[in-house]
């Protein structure tokens, strides 16, 4: 009875394990071995990667689907821009341990959880589609009122960071803090925090009668996603050292988070992984053999996984080696 | 003192009046039945007492403490919990995780929350199905973990809203047989059912509900003698020679 208390829809056994030690070993050694292009994508995968865990947690998991997750990257990455380059933002000098990049990245986190925590509680007086529309607004608010405040965003001329770490000390940073990040949401959702969340995603109302405080799981959810976006927000500003307030916050980081995680599975730890891998497949391999059409096909390509593949494709894997599972027992018995 | 104590409990919904000035007790480790035709308000008044709605007027004290507007998580876990009429399962939970968002958090202090959870499961005789999801029980077996997941966290008071409804006679007799073994436990029960003969079978006293107001209140044997509920409820004793126990569905 001990085994498996949560097991459920997520992957455990030592195979498992393994797989994921060679691909963390595997993305750790990639700027040695390949060239500055290859890990440019793989940088860009792993801000995709924490982007889709953080998306994934609140609605795979807790079932309240953000359409404002490009804020919560957007301020993660602004808090790192005025951490490390206070001055841009006519701040006065950040001291030592907080200008570091590492301290700055994670306080990008901090940052943008600390704005779910403000706002939380009042998008959380609406439901469903209500709180998808509601976190669009959100986004949409935080966007322009940087936009508007150009001495601190930089405005539509953007923001130059002056971080200093170099390359691959920022990409092997970002390869700790994903996995990090991916790390910690298993164990979230493996948790009675996540029993909870999942119990809300499934009936509401059924979970609450049983003593479960919705509002309050909500709000877990909704920080740790936060945080885990503004992490990424982070590591995207200091890595490309360039922000500003139209690009960073632009809704299309919402979009691209969400085609990750439903083309990977929601409601699976491994999911955004598989959605990462095959989003940046798609995405630049599509543009540079079809060129201009490359969207249009990518948008097929979704509709067509939506429709014949709604549970994504880990989803997809997982009950097909299931199917074969239980099909081997019943022949060997 | 009564364990659970409505008074003047008045619910509106616009201008419907749901429930009317509603009054009642009941003792601690008795098995009370409602009943009452369709749209009388029984489930409105479970909802009520759990706090899913919250009463127009009136109060609902559980236990001496007044829990008038709370919300159902705290309701649960001051000690009453309500199986739903239409069963909720978690679908992309198993079973055993099911009865455990009970174990956990129904109770106040959430300890041995698996074994706790996998009992409840014993009780009802799921426990082998344990792994399973819900999507392949029936509704017999769903209507059981709906028993087990509120019997997990560990109530004062358990309401039963229908849940012996839409079962073959051999599974409501399980679900009878369940609610007898709860009561031995010396559980509070307070039950809904369509089901007469299981309903009067179990219950020590019956309420009997029409139009929002309680129009009887008595032993199942004083109930099944009362010219008014008999007239509001069973039908005119013409109709009743002829229909079967069972109360219109």
């Amino acid at each position: 009875m001990n085994t498996d208390r949560f097991m459920l829809g997520v992957p455990s056994s030592k195979r498992t394990v393994a797989a994921s030690l060679v691909v963390l070993a595997a993305m750790l050694v990639v700027p040695f071995v390949t060239t500055s292009y290859y890990t440019g994508l793989a940088m860009t995968a792993l801000v995709f990667l924490m982007l889709g865990v953080s998306w994934n947690l609140l609605a795979g998991y807790a079932g309240q689907i953000s359409l404002g997750h490009a804020a919560f990257f957007g301020l993660g990455a602004y808090v790192a821009a005025w951490l490390t380059t206070p001055s841009a933002a006519g701040l006065p000098a950040i001291p030592f341990p907080l200008s570091h990049p590492v301290v700055a990245l994670v306080l990008g986190g901090v940052g943008a959880a600390l704005v779910a925590l403000v706002t939380g509680p009042v998008m959380f007086r609406l439901r469903g589609h209500y709180f998808a529309i509601g976190t669009l607004a959100l986004a949409a608010i935080i966007r322009l009122i940087l936009t508007d405040q150009r001495s601190i965003s930089g405005g539509s001329t953007g923001y130059y960071l002056n971080a200093g770490m170099g390359e691959i000390p920022t990409y092997l940073l970002t390869v700790v803090v994903a996995a990090l990040a991916t790390i910690g949401v298993y164990l979230v959702v493996n948790s009675r925090l996540g029993l909870g969340m999942r119990a809300i995603h499934d009936d509401e109302t059924a979970a609450s009668g049983l003593g479960v405080d919705p509002l309050r799981y909500k709000m877990y959810a909704f920080l740790i996603s936060a945080f885990v976006a503004g992490l990424a927000g982070a590591a995207y500003a200091l890595n490309s050292l360039y922000i500003n307030p139209t690009s960073t916050l632009a809704v299309t980081w919402t979009v691209d988070t969400l085609v990750i995680v439903i083309l990977g599975g929601m409601g699976t730890v491994a999911g955004p992984l598989f959605g990462t891998v095959i989003f940046m497949i798609i995405d630049n391999g599509l543009a540079s053999v079809l060129g201009g059409l490359a969207t249009t096909v990518e948008g097929i390509i979704i509709i067509l996984v939506v429709i014949f593949l709604p549970n994504g494709i880990y989803g997809y894997l997982k009950s097909y080696v299931a199917q074969r599972r239980e099909g081997d027992t019943a022949t060997s018995s | 003192m009564s364990l659970l104590n409505c008074n003047g409990v008045t619910k509106r919904f616009g201008g419907v009046v749901a429930l009317d000035d509603v009054s009642f007790e009941v003792e601690r480790g008795e098995t009370v039945g409602l009943i009452g035709p369709n749209g009388a308000g029984k489930s409105t008044l479970f909802k009520v007492i759990t706090g899913s709605h919250a009463p127009t007027e009136g109060s609902v004290h559980y236990d001496g403490t007044d829990i008038t507007g709370w919300s159902p998580h705290d309701i649960c876990h001051e000690g009453l919990v309500k199986t739903h009429q239409i069963v909720r399962p978690f679908e992309n939970l198993s079973i055993h995780q099911n009865v455990e968002v009970g174990a956990e958090f129904g109770g106040r202090r959430p300890e041995n929350v698996e074994e706790r959870a996998y009992e409840a499961l014993e009780f009802v005789g799921l426990d082998e199905r344990a792994h399973e999801t819900p999507t392949e029980l029936s509704v017999g077996a769903l209507k059981r973990l709906e028993i087990a997941r509120v019997l997990a966290t560990d109530p004062g008071i358990l309401l039963f809203d229908e849940v012996a409804g839409g079962l073959d006679p051999e599974e409501t007799e399980e679900i009878v047989s369940l609610i007898g073994d709860i009561k031995d436990r010396g559980k509070t029960v307070f039950l809904i059912d369509h089901v007469m003969r299981a309903l009067m079978n179990v219950s020590e006293r019956v309420f009997v509900l029409n139009n929002g107001e309680f129009i009887a209140k008595g032993t199942p044997a004083e109930i099944q003698n009362d010219e008014q509920v008999i007239e509001a409820y069973l039908g005119t004793s013409a109709e009743r020679d002829e229909g079967p126990t069972r109360g219109e569905a």
